[in-house]
């Protein structure tokens, strides 16, 4: 058990006290630490050893409330900073920052840039060696006073199917028009690019979105630019997609449907199309085989004897018409009797038939000459 | 034959052909799954894990990741549902798996692991200590998932690693102090050691006044001091060219009831965190200090917390003793505050 024995109050004390800056700020893609400004006020309480503690504070308090004369204060410099933030169709990134300096804190402090150039880049090496940005590259423009970083960063925006989303935004941008973003900020930076002092940046970021970007907006939970490309999630639909292969039912069924149609209708014109000739030629065998083969099955006969053609005659000869299909299905069922049948002709004029090696001249059905 | 019959049956022959060759498509194109991914996987793991913050890393501290994957779509097709998977085998079993519905061709999605390790392991690794890390990552169009390992090591769970920056590029001070802000994980006000010490030695304070936050300090230091806490150097340069320093977290420093400039800061800080006064730690040259905030005037006071070692110091000594210090090294800059509360708040929050 410690116990105090000393106790120590605000009273009795003389407290030589400092007062600090708030602590670091967060910038997207910049690791920025505020540190507190090197001189700071000092504050002086106790009674008895006041005039003391005065005169001994006083100036280190004098050298924290005044700057001394090289000394660069906050409120005599600021940098306008104009930040480019190009995003491409895949959510890469090109950047653009300008960092337009104070003229006076430029030509103070511009040699130590040159002097020590890792200074603009060393808080980006290590993210180009793990691949988060590429193609850093440095400008100082001393004419006028800035200087340009410019770098690519891929995978900024991320792809969520339905929107794309890109973090770090976190103040409410002023402007959206299209696809163009505008957020204006202002905070202090004391880092690399400041050298280490307090400088207030006002900084104007423009952020151009891709062209087919729609319903645009900032999303203030996330911190984060959201954006659709409605066009491009169809391309990805219409082009990407196989339609054939998500619709396959229904192509089969539409396939099938069409191919039976297109075969009952060709079969159906085929079929009236000899109608007439075949319906001619039937009536014409009937009757023939009324007188020729009486006793016989009229189609049996029709059967055997309109095989005959089919088979034996030459293309010239054919009847007009053909025989109907049931009398060809019976010719086939009748076809092993067929050579053994007198041979059947068929009158070329009306298709009746009439029996090979007869004598008649003319056709018993019409009348005309048969040869 | 007439000729309208012809066209007709042309048509209809047409029709069924294109059916046919309709059908052949349809079933072929069935046949064929999802486009094979190509993609292009690079790892890229922390050489050297600070176990002192380990909380650091599981935390949404955009700097502070164990791991990064790039995954670039290389091919033609899109790839869909693209699944991210961490494992440290004997430490992290798995992490929050990361979904990403769509990565176009040409794009890149980047993937940062962030892993929860357990606080009674990362205690126990007192020096530098090996591990992997396996990545696994899948898609739509995959067979199996696709897993690679990486190495990287635990430092021991006293080691601080003050600046990231190459040492041929340490130009000013704060160069050195890449890494104070790490400092506050090991600003313990909530272990059981400190609120013990720290309850008794103030008890009853209620620090809402500048008054109260006076007493509570020099409680503390005249508690401290008459426990007999010794001030020890480090075994190694605090100072080398490295930039690193062992540390101790409070409990060991009440254990031990010694340590060094930065172990005893630290232990004031925690003790009057743990009380309600609002702490600040800073950095100078080979050296450490603690600082309060009053709470009404907004002050800042330095205290020299090695002075404790001291059997008649005051604490007026000690404030006194650290004010010609800022003094000394404020003028040239390299004097450098942290805010504990203020890291806490960015991430940095207590180890244990």
């Amino acid at each position: 058990m410690v116990s105090s024995s000393t106790p120590m109050t605000a009273e009795s004390a003389s407290r030589s006290s400092l007062a600090v800056r708030p602590g670091p700020l967060r910038r997207p893609l910049r690791r920025s630490y505020a540190p507190p400004s090197a001189l700071l006020p000092v504050v002086m309480v106790g009674a008895l050893l006041l005039l003391l503690a005065l005169a001994l504070i006083g100036p280190a308090a004098a050298l924290a409330d005044e700057p001394a004369d090289d000394a660069i204060t906050t409120d005599t410099y600021d940098v306008e900073e104009t930040f480019e933030i190009r995003v491409d169709d895949v959510g890469n990134v090109k950047y653009r920052d300008v960092l337009l300096y104070d003229r006076e804190f430029f030509d103070a402090h511009a040699a130590d840039f040159e002097e020590y150039p890792f200074l603009l880049s060393r808080r980006y090496r290590t993210m180009e060696d793990v691949n988060e940005i590429q193609d850093f590259q440095t400008g100082m423009n001393k004419e006028a006073g800035s200087i340009t970083l410019s770098f690519g960063e891929k995978g900024r925006a991320y792809n969520m199917e339905d929107h794309w989303i890109m973090y770090g935004f976190y103040t409410e941008p002023v402007q959206i028009s299209g696809s163009d973003v505008t957020i204006e900020e202002t905070s202090t930076v004391n880092s690399d690019y400041t050298l280490w002092q307090d400088l207030e940046f006002r900084t104007t970021t423009h952020v151009s979105l891709p062209a087919g970007a729609t319903n645009v907006r900032w999303d203030e939970g996330e911190y984060a630019l959201v954006w659709e490309m409605p066009e491009q999630l169809a391309a990805l639909t219409a082009g990407g997609g196989n339609v054939l292969q998500e619709n396959r039912v229904v192509f089969v069924t539409l396939f099938a449907i069409l191919f039976a149609g297109a075969g009952g209708v060709g079969l159906v014109v085929l079929l009236r199309s000899r109608r007439g000739p075949a319906a001619a030629a039937t009536a014409g065998s009937t009757a023939t085989a009324g007188t020729t083969a009486p006793g016989s099955s009229s189609t049996a006969t029709a059967s055997r004897e309109q095989a005959a053609p089919t088979i034996a005659e030459s293309a010239a000869d054919a009847p007009a018409a053909p025989p109907s299909a049931d009398a060809a299905t019976a010719m086939e069922r009748a076809d092993g009797e067929a050579s053994d049948a007198p041979r059947a002709r068929f009158c070329r004029h009306c298709g009746a038939r009439f029996v090979e090696g007869t004598d008649e001249r003319f056709c018993t059905h019409c009348g005309k000459e048969i040869h | 034959m007439r000729a309208r019959t012809l066209i007709v049956l042309a048509v209809c022959g047409i029709v069924m052909a294109g059916s046919i060759v309709g059908l052949v498509v349809t079933a072929t194109s069935s046949e064929a799954g999802p486009a094979e991914p190509d993609l292009s996987v690079n790892v890229h793991v922390v050489p050297e894990v600070m176990t002192a913050v380990y909380k650091v890393y599981g935390g949404d501290y955009p700097d502070r990741w164990l791991a990064r994957t790039s995954i670039t779509n290389t091919g033609d097709a899109a790839v869909h549902d693209l699944h991210i998977e961490y494992k440290v085998p004997g430490y992290v079993e798995t992490t929050s798996v990361e979904e990403y519905p769509l990565i176009l061709p040409g794009q890149t999605v980047r993937d940062y692991c962030y892993p929860v390790f357990d606080s009674d392991q990362m205690a126990e690794i007192d020096s530098e200590t090996t591990a992997e890390l396996v990545i696994s990552y899948e898609c739509d169009g995959m067979d199996r998932p696709v897993s690679t390992t990486k190495r990287f090591d635990f430092l021991g769970h006293n080691d601080w690693i003050r600046s990231e920056i190459p040492e041929d590029e340490r130009l000013v001070f704060a160069d050195w102090g890449d890494n104070d802000e790490l400092l506050a994980a090991f600003v313990t006000p909530k272990n059981a050691d400190v609120q013990k010490l720290a309850k008794q030695l103030t008890g009853g304070l209620f620090t809402t006044t500048d008054d109260a936050a006076m007493e509570a300090l020099g409680r503390v230091y005249y508690g401290l001091r008459d426990a007999g806490y010794k001030y020890i150097t480090e075994p190694e340069s605090y100072w080398t060219e490295e930039g690193a320093q062992h540390v101790q977290f409070p409990r060991e420093t009440i254990a031990h009831s010694s340590g060094n400039c930065v172990d005893l800061s630290v232990l004031f800080a925690s003790m009057l965190e743990a009380v309600g006064v609002k702490t600040y730690l800073t950095l100078s040259p080979g050296h450490c200090q603690v600082c309060i905030e009053l709470p009404e005037e907004g002050s800042i006071i330095p205290v020299e917390a090695t002075m404790v070692e001291v059997p008649e110091s005051t604490l007026q000594d000690a404030m006194d003793s650290a004010y010609a210090w800022y003094e000394q090294h404020s003028a040239d800059g390299a004097y450098t505050f942290m805010d504990v509360q203020q890291a806490w708040r960015d991430g940095m929050v207590p180890s244990w």
